[in-house]
């Protein structure tokens, strides 16, 4: 909160140091949520691409009220959901992202992980569109569901069922593909 | 906080990471942007100012961020942050992209050391002295800022308080406000007590940039967002710069402010959760004038007329709710003053003892005036009006701001309640409405309102109703198929005067509602088809949640199996009326089952995939449930000769397979899969026919004595029908001397002409016809002359008239009247 704060502040007073703070503090959560949502990392990359210039050039008026990493989720849902009006997304094969090595990891590890990673993008893909954003804004985002229905403009409710049948579809397509 | 499935924390796990590539791009990018954006004209001073400061702020940023303590001696449970002796370890982390000069930073670890002693040593007054220096370095009172905030106390915060609100650097002041608020969540949320403010602050312009002073800004509290219960709160001018800042109570309600200047158009802003700074432009004013009437064309006085105004890119955090309101003088004129350029609006007109006029607006997807307009005019239709009261057990029940809504054949209208809880629904036609409360607000307290269903509304008078409330109830509606029991998802259903949804997954749909007696419809299967079908279900008081279970009939599915004559499966499709389905593995079928009349036989084919063997098979209602076991076998071939009574083969003429019932009946075959090919000499062969019911071959219709029965066939063979004798029933004569035209007009019964009326002429199983065009005149050609023909004339939504007529030159006019439903 307090770094968001500064980082805020040191990039309103003119420094794009704390643009690029801002930048690598939140860039992979937004990425991860992206791809979840998106199932397609070039999209997601994009996405992210047009949240950080957007919020880089409207940076003087912007005032920061609570979360910042919040804030830019929201920005991106809103893309997100602009785009998704306009259709421009399907729901395409994912695309293997070619993951940065990490040193802590030995490459089988990697391996199974990022096989993991890709089984479980590609079931939620498999989730309506809706169900898929609450499964993830309120796992990956850390949303709290009377946020998440804010910003579907939705009952909390309808945001907790939506939830509760995400996850449910999400355990039927695992399974069913378990046993393919 | 309940445990996390296996199934959440993988999905939790589902991290990625921006590649390097991706990061380059965007950060140049961003970065571009960035620049693009900072205010032109900023000193070279300022800005080395700034970079100093920067600098200075990374290497703290950079000790929180990574949160390596050095934590020598420190008080318990708090560590500090690190402020790097060695600046250039977190330079070096940040790729250099620009290249500006690095400042000098030998001066300062001298002055964060003392920070850190006096963190040390929980010097709090010399950290906040520090703070409060004007001579002080950005970085240093950053720094003890940032050492405040983990030990400072609650009077370190008002302290912090006072020093933000007086020092001139606002963004001093913003991160000072932060870190009061850090100490005051880490010691404890009771320390909240006192009701925040919060500040709205903007910049009104007028189109060439310049400041507007003496605005009016009106700040209003919105009701669930409807305009016309904006209530007003407070009021401010802008300055000669045309800036404003106003300090608000914080409010659940939604905020709108209204720029007010006699010169220039109304502007409207809706501050959002996320900007609280305004940047408004005030446009030239134009207006918008008509005229309200009643339907005999007397002037309306007193007319409210509101001016509903479309979100506009230049104002794009315009809420729905902006009105402009006008009242009509005794000539029935209004005038709209003061609407921006191309403005587009929403005019509604309500006037009580009349109906409502509505513009096109935002439902339609257009508004249908423009600023500018000046001749408008608005005739309203005679109506009534219902007034009522909120009641709780007896009493009445005195809440503002509650939506009373109002449905029915007179009209869709809502009202609000009063502080006395009283409302008035102005602007239905006289007839029936049902009056319910569906205000989501509302809901939130727990209460809920029982819908008054069928109040009759009278022309020119008030129809007085009590809206009784009530301790909500959690109504859940399960929808489950009245033959198997389960659960029927994705239902769409109605309540009365509650709603409209769809069943979830589980077969549920919820809602709230006060005791009471409430109707539910939902499509249903008949057999004849859906129709809507209500039931009427009762919530007792008392309970806090009712589920109730309302049985459906669904559309039921035939399912059964296609079998050789041996028994074993056989892949295939089955056509029963419009239904058609195929088998799924082990000649197993399932298709719906067709719309029917009761007691009514209905004819089915099974074909199987290579189409070399089939079964005509009958269905009736009566015959379910229970599967239906089809046995194929190889397909059959009819063969034979047409002729006439001389003998003589009848070319071209194709016979038609029809299905007898077993009482006799003869059904056509509505959807015939077989083939017929007319192999010349009046010779005909007809291929592919499905073997099982008897069958009956026939030229003309099937009432015609013209008709050979075929017994049930059980094998694959060609059955010889041998020679067809038909009767000739036409006139005598060829047919090249039928060129009689019979000619005439179809009307309705206001002589008007009927357009696409189907006029057909019959000569014993002869059939010509024509329609009628847009002058509703007809002439059916190629007729035998001077001889009797039957007519019958056909239009979509009339009575169809059938007559005798000779074919002479005569034109023939026919009147039909319009069906009774």
């Amino acid at each position: 909160m307090l770094e968001d704060k500064l980082l805020v502040w040191k990039a309103k007073s003119g420094d794009a140091e704390g643009l690029r703070g801002i930048y690598e503090k939140y860039k992979d959560d937004l990425l991860s949520i992206a791809v979840a949502l998106l199932h397609n990392l070039p999209d997601a990359e994009d996405i992210l691409h047009e949240v950080f210039v957007g919020f880089s050039s409207d940076i003087n008026d912007f005032q920061l009220y609570g979360s910042l990493r919040k804030y830019l989720i929201k920005c991106m849902i809103n893309r997100i959901h602009d785009r998704w009006r306009s259709r421009l997304y399907e729901v395409r094969e994912v695309e293997r992202t070619a993951e940065r090595p990490s040193q802590e990891k030995r490459p089988e590890e990697e391996a199974i992980e990022a096989e993991t990673a890709e089984r479980m993008t590609a079931a939620l893909a498999r989730l309506p569109f809706q169900q898929r954003e609450v499964v993830v804004l309120h796992l990956l985002g850390d949303m709290k569901f009377r946020e998440i229905a804010t910003l579907q403009d939705v009952s909390i409710n309808t945001a907790q069922s939506r939830y509760r049948y995400g996850l449910e579809k999400l355990k039927a397509v695992l399974e069913s593909e378990f046993l393919e | 906080m309940s445990q996390r499935s296996e199934l959440e924390r993988e999905v939790m796990g589902l991290r990625r990471k921006t590649s390097p590539e991706a990061d380059e791009r965007i950060l140049a990018d961003v970065l571009a942007a960035f620049q693009e954006a900072q205010p032109r004209g900023m000193t070279v001073r300022g800005r080395v100012a700034a970079l100093a400061a920067v600098a200075a702020a990374v290497v703290l940023l950079a000790g929180i961020l990574i949160g390596i303590g050095i934590a020598p001696r420190m008080p318990e449970g708090v560590t500090p942050p690190m402020v790097s002796p060695r600046p250039e370890v977190a330079v070096e982390e940040k790729p250099a992209r620009e290249a500006p000069p690095t400042p000098p930073i030998e001066h300062k670890p001298a002055a964060t050391r003392t920070a850190e002693q006096m963190f040390t040593e929980r010097d709090i007054e010399g950290l906040l002295k520090m703070v409060g220096d004007k001579d002080r370095e950005l970085d240093s009172k950053l720094t003890a800022a940032v050492y405040l905030a983990q030990i400072g106390e609650l009077d370190t915060a008002e302290k912090l308080d006072k020093l933000g609100a007086t020092s001139d650097d606002k963004q001093l002041a913003v991160l000072l406000d932060a870190i009061a608020t850090q100490i005051r969540d880490r010691l404890g949320g009771a320390t909240h007590t006192v009701e925040e403010a919060v500040v709205y602050a903007g910049v009104v312009t007028d189109e060439a940039g310049l400041g507007v002073e003496n605005v009016i800004v009106r700040s209003e509290i919105l009701y669930r967002g409807r305009g016309q219960l904006a209530k007003h709160e407070a009021d401010t001018v802008t300055d000669s710069a045309g800036r404003f800042e106003m300090a608000l109570p914080q409010s659940g309600d939604k905020r709108l402010f209204v720029f007010d200047h006699p010169r220039y158009a109304f502007a409207w802003w809706q501050p959002s959760d996320i900007s609280r700074e305004a940047r408004i432009t005030l446009l030239e004013p134009r207006q918008v004038a008509g005229r309200v009437i009643d339907d005999r064309g007397r002037a309306v006085a007193d007319a409210g007329v509101l001016a509903n105004i479309a979100r506009d890119v230049r104002y794009p955090n315009m809420g729905k709710e902006c009105f402009l309101r006008a009242q009509t003088d005794s000539a029935g004129r209004f005038v709209i003053e003061r609407v921006f350029e191309d403005a587009r609006l929403r005019i509604s007109v309500v006037k009580q003892g009349y109906a409502a006029f509505m513009t096109a607006g935002y439902r339609d997807g257009e508004f249908a005036v423009g600023a500018g307009d000046g001749g408008l005019a608005f005739a309203l239709g005679p109506g009534g009006y219902i007034g009522g009261q909120l009641v709780r057990k007896g009493a009445p029940f005195e809440k503002g701001g509650i939506i009373v809504d109002c449905n029915g054949p007179a009209g869709k209208a809502w009202g609000v309640t009063d502080p006395d809880g009283k409302f008035e629904i102005l602007g239905l036609a006289p007839g029936i409405v049902d009056v319910m409360v569906r205000d989501e607000d509302f809901a939130r307290t727990g209460l809920a309102c029982r819908p008054l269903l069928d109040v009759q509304v009278y022309r020119g008078t008030r129809s007085d109703v009590q809206l009784e409330v009530a301790e909500a109830v959690r109504v859940t509606l399960e929808v489950v198929n009245s033959v198997t029991g389960e659960a029927v998802g994705g239902r769409d259903l109605k309540v009365r005067a509650v709603g409209a949804g769809t069943t979830d997954e589980i077969g549920q749909w919820r809602f709230n509602a006060a005791p009471g007696e409430y109707v539910f419809s939902t499509k249903e299967w008949t057999g004849a088809g859906p129709e809507e079908v209500e039931h009427v279900f009762e919530v007792s008081p008392g309970a806090a949640e009712r589920l109730v279970e309302i049985a459906v009939a669904e559309r039921p599915m035939i399912r059964g199996a296609l079998v050789d004559e041996a028994g074993a499966p056989v892949e295939g499709s089955v056509y029963l009326g419009p239904a058609e389905g195929r088998t799924r593995g082990y000649g197993i079928f399932e298709i719906p089952e067709p719309n029917y009349v009761a007691s009514e036989t209905y004819v089915g084919y099974a074909f199987s995939a290579d189409k070399k063997f089939g079964r005509a098979f009958l269905w009736n209602a009566g015959q379910k449930p229970g599967g239906l076991l089809i046995d194929v076998a190889p397909l059959a071939s009819i063969v034979g000769r047409v002729v006439d009574a001389s003998g003589t083969p009848i070319e071209d003429l194709a016979p038609k397979l029809g299905v007898v019932l077993p009482d006799g009946e003869m059904r056509e075959a509505a959807r015939p899969r077989w083939e017929t090919t007319l192999q010349g000499d009046g010779w005909f062969r007809i291929d592919g026919v499905p073997t099982g019911v008897a069958m009956a071959v026939y030229f003309r219709s099937l009432k015609e004595p013209t008709v050979l029965q075929i017994p049930p066939m059980r094998q694959a063979r060609v059955v010889e029908v041998g020679q067809i004798v038909l009767d000739w029933m036409g006139p005598a004569g060829t047919l090249a001397e039928w060129d009689g035209v019979l000619a005439g007009a179809v009307i309705n019964e206001r002589g008007q002409p009927l357009a696409e009326a189907k006029v057909t002429a019959a000569v014993g199983s002869r059939m010509f016809f024509d329609y009628t065009g847009l002058d509703g005149r007809f002439a059916v050609t190629g007729l035998p002359k001077a001889e009797k023909v039957s007519v019958s004339v056909r239009a979509i939504g009339y009575a169809g008239q059938s007559f005798e007529a000779v074919v002479d030159d005569r034109p023939i006019e026919v009147m039909l009247l319009r069906e009774r439903p």
